[in-house]
């Protein structure tokens, strides 16, 4: 344990302007696990990267073992005793497990793929994991926690030193977390060093030994894990101590309701879900991932057959939803897939924005330029976009300005009532409080929001009251300043606790 | 508009319109495409004393004109993330429909044109319900069109010409208004204004490229995708069928083999002219320049004698390289 394995001193990088990484030292010992947290763009990326060998340090060094390394790629890092497991599985759906593991190494013989050999690669690499996943399945075909086995055996191939493992559990259930967790610790006794980034603030004392806290691209403190507490990490993580936000956050329970839920139940995922939006009314929903957060919007939204239960828009209840009508009606959606479901890349920004109006504050058929001018020109200047011109494809724009595009692209069309599935996704910390402001001063002027975030502070900070959404059933209710980021996440954590 | 946008709507900031229209004219991508369609004709015209001629140039324009008109149809199809390979079929199908009805059945002309017409847009509507309703690509169910199609026209027929004995008829296919301009340059324009304007100045051109350019965004937007993409199809269908009655003029007959490779030339152009084969980016501008870019080629390469094997491989060897160049442009884009 005493013994060093990785050594970072004084790792910066920068770009451009702007310093992702500033002068940072982290040191893993043999048989390590540490956690590495820190809000999005802190820095946590940016360091698994440069040890990873995707990014070349601009200052600093790094040490393997007593060795200064510097990576030429990805794949030298992993020849060199580095393996990542990314937070997006690169696994090819129609090859076998065995041919996944060895994905890039195929053993030949004779110009063909030596198979028995590819096997036994493949069978070495699971029995460290300890786990019966049947090496000739079609990856495509398991359950995701097996497709994150395979992804971690893929890794083990070559038998790294260091492991760093990104968000590892953020596609699995309770039960598939707490198996993945006891997996972790148990790659760690036989001496592997582990970087584990998560959000999960509950995972890291059931995994980790250490935790490292990145702010701002500094590092801000590296504890054990036994010598610290939950909140004093969330005040490092942070960078605050969490006074009342300045929202002024209202009870709207008396406000006429425009949208009401009542059962709705998709099969495995909601199992009866009912409750009102009001006028003017910022509502959170917060669960963590795979709670049903985005089925319910998307039940709500007209995008699942397979749900049931009502639903009704100021008093009248739609059957037969589909995305058109309820634009109709004045309800817009955002995806939480901001490339795959948001925006148009090729189009511009002026285009992106209108796509929702056309046909319903503005004509059906012609388009009016000027009339469309003044529309982008106003959601533009309200969102603070920024653009070198409305024509700039928004594809090449920032993923905040991406966001705002397509929230505004709602406002544009004169929506009432939003549903946001985490709007602030991948979006830097400034563009993040612009969004906030923004769905406050809509409350203001009446517009109603359903607010769905993994991220429970921003719950916490935006939203006038919050529904904790728990194995598809809501749970509690918090109004108000009732809604504190540490009551959300202890409630929205309950279950996980009595299992 | 909801209020606290409007509260919040700053005095629009000045635009600066010049600089803007002057990087519109540099950013514009056609502009190197028709520098180079000019370079081209310089070319053409000092290797051939005949090329430049008024007669040579209107002989380019009568045969830009009929797979020109396609052209413009195939761009909204490619736009929209889509492609017609039936188009050569659907022509020849037109073209026999056409002799059939008129010479065996007497069906009234005009009546007999509705009817062709009518056809094409069903079976347009048959592949665009396909893609949409039951998830078959278009490049299958047009790739079987473009067996079917013929092979229906060929039945018609029984693979014979049918001479279509019309004095007017022969006129709207080969005619002069004024004594000079083609009639069949005529629609050609027409064609090109009236989809060039659906394409920028309709909100349904702009959802074909919404479509094309992110299919999910675009429902979630409220645009109806599915339908967006059957009336495209639909067009695609109606400009090969109003090519295949065109030739049919020239000829005076209907016929099944005419219009082989159709597809080829109206996919061709589209692409030179930059239109992105994978959806979402394209301009009727484009397309424009890339028909008469591939017309005169055809043309230059018969005044100079090339050899009409050489000159497939010329073509094929164009459509690739206009791919790369594509291809090569869009990568060196800033991507922030």
């Amino acid at each position: 344990m005493n013994h060093v394995i990785l050594k970072c001193r004084g790792l910066t990088k920068r770009f451009g302007t702007v310093t992702a990484l500033n002068a940072v030292d982290f040191e893993l010992h043999r048989g390590e696990v540490r956690a590495l947290l820190g809000k999005n763009g802190a820095g946590k990326s940016t360091i698994v990267n440069l040890i990873s060998g995707s990014l070349t340090p601009d200052e600093g060094t790094i040490e393997l073992d007593g060795q200064k390394v510097s990576w030429s790629g990805p794949r030298a890092a992993q020849a060199g005793g580095i393996a990542v497991v990314h937070q997006e599985f690169s696994l090819v759906p129609g090859l076998s497990v065995a041919e996944n593991i060895t994905l890039g190494r195929w053993p030949k013989k004779g110009g063909f793929v030596d198979q028995s050999e590819l096997k036994a690669m493949a069978r070495k690499a699971l029995a460290r994991l300890d786990v019966p996943i049947p090496l000739t399945a079609e990856v495509g075909l398991l359950p995701l926690a097996d497709q994150q086995l395979v992804e971690i055996a893929k890794a083990l191939v070559d038998e790294p030193q260091v492991l760093i493992l990104d968000e590892p559990t953020s596609a699995l259930n309770t039960h598939e977390v707490n198996a993945l967790l006891a997996l972790i610790r148990r790659l760690a006794a036989t001496g592997m060093s582990i970087i584990y980034v998560s959000h999960r603030m509950k995972e890291i004392p059931l995994v980790a030994d250490s935790l490292t806290v990145l702010r701002d691209g500094q590092e801000i403190g590296t504890h054990d894990v036994a010598n610290i507490s939950s909140d004093q990490v969330a005040e490092l993580i942070s960078g605050e101590d969490k006074s009342a936000s300045d929202v002024t956050k209202r009870d709207r329970t008396a406000a006429p309701a425009v949208l009401e839920v009542r059962d709705i139940k998709v099969p495995h995922r909601l199992g009866g879900v009912s409750f009102s939006l009001h006028e003017g009314e910022v509502l959170g929903i917060a669960g963590l991932l795979g709670s049903g957060r985005t089925e319910m919007l998307e039940t709500i939204f007209g995008l699942r057959d397979d749900a049931t239960g009502e639903v009704l828009i100021k008093g009248q209840a739609q059957r037969r939803r589909s995305p058109r009508k309820m634009l109709n009606l004045g309800v817009a959606y955002t995806s939480e897939d901001r490339k795959g479901s948001g925006i148009v890349p090729l189009l511009g920004i002026a285009e992106n924005l209108l796509l929702s109006a056309r046909g319903r504050v503005l004509p059906k058929f012609w388009l009016r330029s000027r009339e469309e001018a003044k529309i982008v020109d106003t959601v533009m200047n309200s969102m603070s976009v920024r653009a070198s011109s409305p024509q700039q494809e928004i594809g090449t724009l920032s993923g905040g300005n991406q966001q705002k595009g397509v929230i505004g692209r709602a406002l544009a069309a004169g929506m009432q009532v939003l549903l946001l599935d985490e709007p602030t996704r991948g979006v830097d910390l400034h563009a993040k409080a612009q969004i906030y402001g923004l769905i406050r001063e809509l409350a203001d002027s009446g517009v109603s929001s359903i607010f769905v975030s993994s991220e429970l502070e921003e719950i916490a900070e935006v939203c006038d009251r919050v529904l904790i959404l728990r194995d598809g059933l809501v749970h509690e209710e918090l109004i108000g300043s009732q809604g504190t980021a540490e009551r959300i996440l202890a409630l929205a954590m309950r279950q996980e606790n009595n299992k | 508009m909801t209020n606290a946008l409007k509260d919040r709507s700053l005095a629009a900031s000045p635009r600066a319109s010049f600089t803007e229209t002057l990087g519109r004219i540099k950013n514009w991508q056609s502009l190197g495409l028709l520098i180079v369609l000019v370079l081209f004709y310089v070319a053409l015209s000092l290797a051939s004393p005949l090329f430049l001629t008024v007669g040579n140039q209107l002989a380019i324009l009568q045969n830009a004109a009929f797979f020109g008109i396609v052209a413009f149809a195939m761009t909204l199809v490619i736009v929209s993330g889509e492609i017609d390979i039936s188009v050569g079929s659907m022509a020849a199908l037109s073209s026999s429909m056409l002799g059939v009805l008129v010479v065996k059945q007497g069906v009234p002309f005009f009546v007999a044109v509705i009817l062709v017409m009518v056809v094409a847009v069903a079976f347009g509507g048959l592949t665009g319900v396909l893609r949409s309703y039951f998830g078959v690509p278009t490049f299958i169910s047009t790739l079987a069109l473009f067996l079917a199609l013929r092979g229906l026209a060929q039945l018609l027929t029984n693979n014979f010409p049918m001479p279509i004995p019309s004095e007017a008829f022969f006129y709207w296919g080969t005619g002069k208004l004024f004594g000079t301009i083609p009639v069949a340059a005529v629609y050609f324009v027409i064609a090109a204004i009236i989809i060039g304007v659906v394409a920028q100045k309709t909100v349904f051109g702009r959802s074909v490229y919404a479509v094309g350019g992110n299919a999910k965004a675009s429902t979630l937007s409220g645009i109806p995708v599915r339908r967006v993409k059957i009336v495209v199809m639909m067009i695609s269908a109606l400009a090969a069928s109003v090519a295949g009655l065109l030739q049919s003029a020239q000829l005076s007959s209907g016929n099944s083999t005419i219009a082989m490779g159709l597809e080829f030339d109206a996919i061709a152009a589209s692409i030179i002219g930059g239109t992105v084969l994978s959806g979402g980016k394209g301009t009727i501008v484009g397309t424009l320049i890339g028909v008469v870019f591939i017309a005169a080629l055809l043309n230059g390469m018969v005044l100079l004698g090339v050899n009409p094997y050489a000159q497939q491989v010329v073509r094929g060897a164009v459509v690739l390289i206009a791919v790369l160049v594509n291809v090569w442009r869009t990568r060196r884009a800033p991507i922030s």
